[in-house]
């Protein structure tokens, strides 16, 4: 009993999972792509599963990022693709984490409103040189991530 | 006259003083062992800066080890002699701009001819792949056809020791062969890792400090051990002060006239070779003990002693044969030992006549008079020579003669094993002018294509001059011209203006960058860059200088015992040509002092493991003493007197040398072994031969 309890606990302390919609505007296209699905961050790693427009699953680990298809191919990712990966589903991770928003030696954070500004500092600025984060009740609802060349993603809460 | 032994004693020492500043002393202990060549390899080596690097780790890749490590690089930086500190495997800015500037002369090109419809196809996959891929990842608007790459990948924020933890880089600027300044650095990382359980740090000057400070605390325990029973041989066992006084006197006398005299034969003399020539020094006692018990310390029982002189000539032309090796350590040791025991032979035969010291009075023995057969002396040392022949192998690791340091042994297997540095092997490459040494290292490239070096980001102007051209005929302007066609009727914005640009006006300019971590250095006349090749495809080669300091040290070691056989066997001629002169065919007797300490020594070693360069050493000083024994004892009328003598020299000789056996350093346990096996030889002898 005692072992269900802790391990209930460390689920509630360690993991944190929602469904989400995505919208990545390409500025190159000057159009927006919608995908769906559900992220579910354990301790020692992240999982994604799109379900639209087709299924995939993307388990990211500490050194690692692997995509699956729907004919459950499993892909190692390397060089720019994971470098990319990593990047971005990190900071997924935490702007969606109300928690983890403070106290990060990687950006500066102004509030106004129930908007956070997060400005991104050293290595992270090359990728995503800024964010939008809007909580409600110390709860991210949505943020929006800024690319240096125009892209955005924004990820809305379901 | 009586205080003539002091008198020489302070004029000599008033002397050193005054020469004090003109006498250099060296503490460079690898320069001892390395031959020009390898010196050469390892001073360009050093001069790199691969030896100042210190690597910092914690095991776990979790956030708490990389905040912890953040905060030792934070402090680090503040060690006054740190001059860089890396956590991130980010490329410097200044790298980046660099790399971004001659990109297209760097990276790989590939000039397959390229249709519009390929172009076309090309666009269309991008396109696909922003509308369809999961995985966010920027359109590369400068070159979308990939004609370029370059495997230069980011794979991590931050440097890792694989399997282990995250990684700290850090540079010290300060001369970490030089013990002391290494003292200095180590200190202060010890001193800021101790709030930081758990965090670990190697480097290769932390042997140096470590194992020097273990060794010192050894020496210093086996000398005062020395000291003690040296000071109660002669306070206890001869109660002679005036004797002691005198002797210590005649001795520092010697020490001081061979450290005058070598200092003007080499510009600094190695502070081994005084540290052993001493020790020679020190068997000159066997003269003094010799004079004393036969009452020769008075001038009017005093006559010329021709077994004294013949000893002392058998030893000093042992040290003369050394004389001409080509072996710094042993030159100096041999024209120091040289220096100081002629300096103490006249002392001891000449001064020491006018102290007036009587005789001490010696119990003669009653026994009857057992003396050895020398032939079968002989046998039984040829039995055991011929076993050592078959069974001994030479370790020519100097790494085993060191302290053994089980902690940093094992953490330096950690740092290899999680850097993959057995993959690499580092070599140096040499060229009289920096484009002919960049033409080299593309020679050694092009078989080699895994190499990683400063061609990564130099190109030779030959080389680059051909890329120019290579690009000049790939027709840029068309290419161009049809990408934003294309992309336009795809959907495309006019994302790809940028692609290309200044491709058609690129010029071999490239110059060398302060971020680069591979650089070229200028030494005299040449021009030097390091360079790692896999161990895999690394083969030989007359382009390149292997730097590998075991492989050269156990060369250079097995060349210095060959070197050393070679003298051992001349010096072994000279003593039998001697005794041969002077004794005709019964040199057997006196010849069985040499042979059987030296066969016994060799069937201990060849017993108990390998035979190594410290052995060899002590092997020349063991013959150099050996024979004067033997010398001494043949067809004495004083057997008694020469007796008593021998076996206080032997105690003396075993509490400056022998005691080494006490050591736990491998390369003064292994001194110790050899004098006390042979000194317990020769005790052997010297109670069955009267």
């Amino acid at each position: 009993m005692r072992f269900i309890v802790i391990l209930a606990l460390h689920v509630a302390l360690f993991a944190s999972s929602y469904n989400f919609d995505e919208y990545k505007f390409v500025k190159a296209v000057s159009t927006e792509f919608k995908n769906s699905g559900h992220i579910d961050v354990q301790k020692d790693k992240t999982v994604i599963v799109y379900s639209e427009p087709s299924y995939k699953k993307i388990v990211k680990t500490d050194t690692n990022v692997t995509i699956e298809d729907s004919s459950k191919k499993l892909y190692h990712l390397k060089g720019r693709a994971n470098f990319y990966a990593k990047t971005f589903i990190g900071a997924m991770t935490r702007l969606g984490d109300f928690s983890k928003l403070k106290g990060s030696s990687d950006f500066d954070i102004q509030k106004d409103g129930n908007t956070y500004f997060v400005a991104f500092k050293g290595d992270l600025a090359d990728q995503i040189t800024k964010a939008e984060v809007y909580v409600k009740d110390s709860k991210v609802l949505n943020f929006k991530m800024f690319m240096p060349n125009g892209d955005t993603i924004k990820i809305v809460k379901k | 006259m009586k205080y003539l032994n002091a008198i020489i004693f302070v004029f000599l020492s008033l002397l050193y003083l005054a020469l004090s500043s003109h006498i250099k002393f060296s503490t460079n202990f690898i320069d001892i062992f390395l031959s020009q060549k390898s010196l050469k390899i390892f001073h360009i080596a050093k001069e790199f800066g691969f030896s100042n690097e210190i690597l910092i780790s914690k095991k776990g890749f979790d956030k708490k080890s990389l905040k912890e490590l953040q905060e030792v690089a934070k402090e680090l930086k503040k060690i006054p002699q740190i001059s860089k500190v890396e956590i991130s495997s980010k490329i410097s800015p200044k790298l980046r701009k660099y790399m971004a500037k001659n990109y297209y002369l760097l990276a790989d090109f590939n000039d397959t001819k390229i249709t519009n419809t390929d172009i076309k196809n090309r666009l269309k996959k991008i396109y696909k792949s922003v509308a369809t891929s999961v995985i966010y990842q920027p359109i590369n608007k400068y070159d979308p056809l990939e004609l370029f790459s370059m495997d230069f990948q980011q794979t991590s924020k931050y440097q890792k020791l694989k399997n282990y933890g995250y990684l700290i880089r850090a540079t010290t600027w300060a001369d970490t062969s030089n013990a002391q300044t290494a003292r200095v650095v180590y200190e202060d990382i010890e001193k800021l890792l101790t709030k930081f359980p758990g965090v670990v740090a190697i480097s290769p000057f932390f042997y140096l400090v470590e194992n020097s400070s273990y060794i010192k605390a050894d020496a210093q325990k086996i000398m005062l051990i020395s000291t003690l029973l040296l000071l109660l041989l002669y306070f206890v066992i001869l109660k002679n002060h005036k004797l002691l006084f005198n002797a210590i006197l005649a001795i520092a006398s010697s020490i001081l006239s061979a450290i005058i005299l070598t200092s003007f034969i080499f510009d600094s003399i190695n502070i081994l070779a005084i540290v052993f020539g001493v020790s020679v020094t020190s068997i000159s006692i066997d003269y003094m003990f010799h004079y004393y018990f036969h009452g020769y310390f008075s001038k009017s029982r005093y006559s010329f002693q021709k077994r004294v002189f013949f000893g002392f000539f058998t030893t000093v032309g042992v040290f003369i044969i050394f004389g001409f090796i080509n072996i710094d350590l042993f030159k100096q040791l041999a024209i120091f030992s040289v220096i100081s025991l002629s300096m103490a032979y006249v002392l001891f035969s000449f001064t020491f006549i006018y102290l007036d010291i009587k005789k001490p009075v010696i119990v003669k023995q009653e026994e009857a008079i057992r003396r050895f057969n020398p032939l079968h002396v002989a046998l039984i040392s040829l039995a055991l020579l011929a076993y050592a022949f078959f069974h001994l192998s030479f370790d020519n690791n100097l790494k085993n003669l060191d302290y053994h340091n089980t902690k940093l042994l094992n953490l330096s297997k950690l740092f290899n094993r999680g850097l993959q540095n057995n993959n690499y092997q580092a070599v140096i490459i040499e060229a009289k002018s920096r484009d002919k040494l960049l033409e080299k290292y593309e020679k050694i490239e092009a078989s080699n294509p895994a190499m990683l070096g400063i061609g990564k980001f130099v190109l030779s102007k030959k080389r680059c001059e051909k890329r120019v051209e290579q690009i000049s005929k790939f027709d840029f302007e068309k290419v161009k011209k049809t990408i934003n066609q294309e992309a336009k009727k795809i959907g495309f914005n006019d994302v790809f203006k940028d692609a290309y640009k200044g491709i058609d006006s690129l010029k071999c300019k490239n110059s060398l960058n302060s971020a680069m971590r591979f650089k070229i250095i200028k030494d005299k006349n040449s021009y030097y860059t390091l360079a790692l090749i896999p161990k895999k495809s690394i083969k030989s080669s007359n382009l390149f200088s292997i730097v590998d300091l075991g492989k050269s040290l156990a060369k250079d070691t097995r060349e210095m015992k060959e070197k050393l056989q070679l003298y051992m066997l001349i010096s072994v001629a000279f003593i039998v040509l001697v005794l041969f002169f002077n004794y005709g065919f019964k040199m057997l007797f006196p010849l069985s002092f040499l042979l059987f300490p030296l066969s016994v020594v060799l069937f201990g070693i060849s017993l108990f493991g390998k035979i190594n360069i410290m052995n060899i050493f002590a092997l020349v000083i063991l013959i150099a003493i050996s024979i004067d024994y033997g010398i001494y004892l043949h067809k004495t009328s004083t057997p008694s007197e020469t007796k008593m003598a021998i076996k206080y020299a032997l105690m003396s000789t075993f509490l400056g040398f022998g005691v080494l056996i006490f050591s736990k350093t491998v390369a003064l346990y292994s001194i110790g072994f050899v004098i006390t096996l042979g000194i317990g030889s020769i005790f052997l002898l010297l109670y069955t031969s009267l």
